[in-house]
C-alpha cells in the first residue's frame, strides 16, 4: 500500500517509529505519528507548525499525556521479561543478530501500528481519493489522523491549544492552492 | 523473578499457568520475537539471492503469502526494487 505514498510521506512514517522508539513504546499510535508529521518537511510539518505545533512541546505533551495514562514506556521490558522466563535472552538474540546481520536488523520490541493508526492510513488513502490525488503525502497523512477523533494524536492538540479543525481547513487550502 | 527451578521448569510454568494474562501475555511475546525473527531471515535469504518460491517452501507457506507479507516492506525501505 505504500507504492504512491511519496517520499516525504514514508519518511514522516519512518520518524514515527523512531519518535516510539525513542519515548521506549512498543507500538505506533496516533500521537507517534502526529510526531512524526511534525519533525518531517512537506505540508503538514509546514501547517502544523504555522499553527503552533512545536516539536519539543508535542514531545513532552505526548509523554505526560501516556504517563497519566499509565502507557508502558519501558522499552517492551514486560515483553523481554515474559521471553526471558520462557528462557529466551533477547538481549543475547540481539547482540549476535548485530554481529551477523549488521546493527538493527533484529529489532524487538518492533513497535507495531495500533488499531487507529492503521485506521489512519486508511483514512489517509480516503482523503487523497476525495480530493482526487494519486500521490499520497503528508497532507493527506493529517487529514487522516484529525479524521481520527478518538486517537491520542486529538488529545496532544487539544492540550497544546491547537483547534484541530483549523488545521483541517489550513490544509485544505494549501492543497487548492497548490492545484490551482 | 523468584529462583524457582530451572528454565525449563519456569518455561513450563508460565506457558501452561490457569490466569489468562500469564498464558496470553507469554503467547504475544514469542508471537512478536517470531515475527521478527522471519523478517530477520527472509531479508537473510532475500540477500543471499534465494527466490520467493525457495523462501515460501523453507516456511512452509504459500509464495503468495510470504510475497504479500515481505515485499512491499523491502521495496518501501529500498532494499529490493
Amino acid at each position: 500500500m505504500y507504492e504512491n505514498f511519496t517520499e516525504l510521506a514514508k519518511r514522516a512514517l519512518a520518524t514515527s517509529q523512531d519518535a516510539a522508539l525513542s519515548l521506549g513504546h512498543d507500538y505506533i499510535g496516533t500521537e507517534h505519528l502526529l510526531l512524526g508529521l511534525t519533525a518531517t518537511a512537506g505540508t503538514a510539518g509546514e501547517v502544523l507548525r504555522a499553527h503552533g505545533v512545536d516539536l519539543a512541546q508535542a514531545r513532552d505533551q505526548t509523554v505526560r499525556l501516556l504517563k497519566t495514562a499509565g502507557v508502558d514506556a519501558s522499552g517492551g521490558k514486560s515483553a523481554r521479561d515474559a521471553l526471558a522466563s520462557i528462557g529466551i535472552d533477547v538481549g543475547e538474540i540481539q547482540r549476535r543478530a548485530d554481529e551477523a546481520f549488521g546493527a538493527g536488523a533484529f529489532r524487538f520490541p518492533r513497535p507495531a501500528f495500533t488499531s487507529r493508526a492503521k485506521n489512519v492510513l486508511k483514512l489517509t488513502l480516503q482523503a487523497a481519493a476525495d480530493l482526487g490525488q494519486q500521490r499520497i503525502d503528508t497532507e493527506h497523512v493529517l487529514l487522516g489522523l484529525l479524521e481520527e477523533r478518538d486517537g491520542r494524536a486529538h488529545q496532544v492538540l487539544a492540550a497544546l491549544n491547537v483547534n484541530a479543525e483549523a488545521l483541517r481547513r489550513a490544509i485544505l487550502d494549501r492543497v487548492s492552492q497548490q492545484a490551482a | 523473578m523468584s529462583a524457582e527451578g530451572t528454565p525449563a521448569t519456569a518455561l513450563a510454568g508460565r506457558l501452561t499457568d490457569k490466569d489468562p494474562a500469564v498464558g496470553l501475555d507469554a503467547v504475544v511475546a514469542l508471537r512478536r520475537v517470531l515475527e521478527e525473527m522471519e523478517r530477520l531471515h527472509v531479508d537473510n535469504a532475500r540477500e543471499q539471492g534465494w527466490s520467493w518460491q525457495t523462501i515460501a517452501t523453507a516456511l512452509q507457506v504459500t509464495r503468495q503469502s510470504v510475497h504479500e507479507k515481505h515485499a512491499t516492506r523491502r521495496k518501501v525501505t529500498g532494499k529490493e526494487n
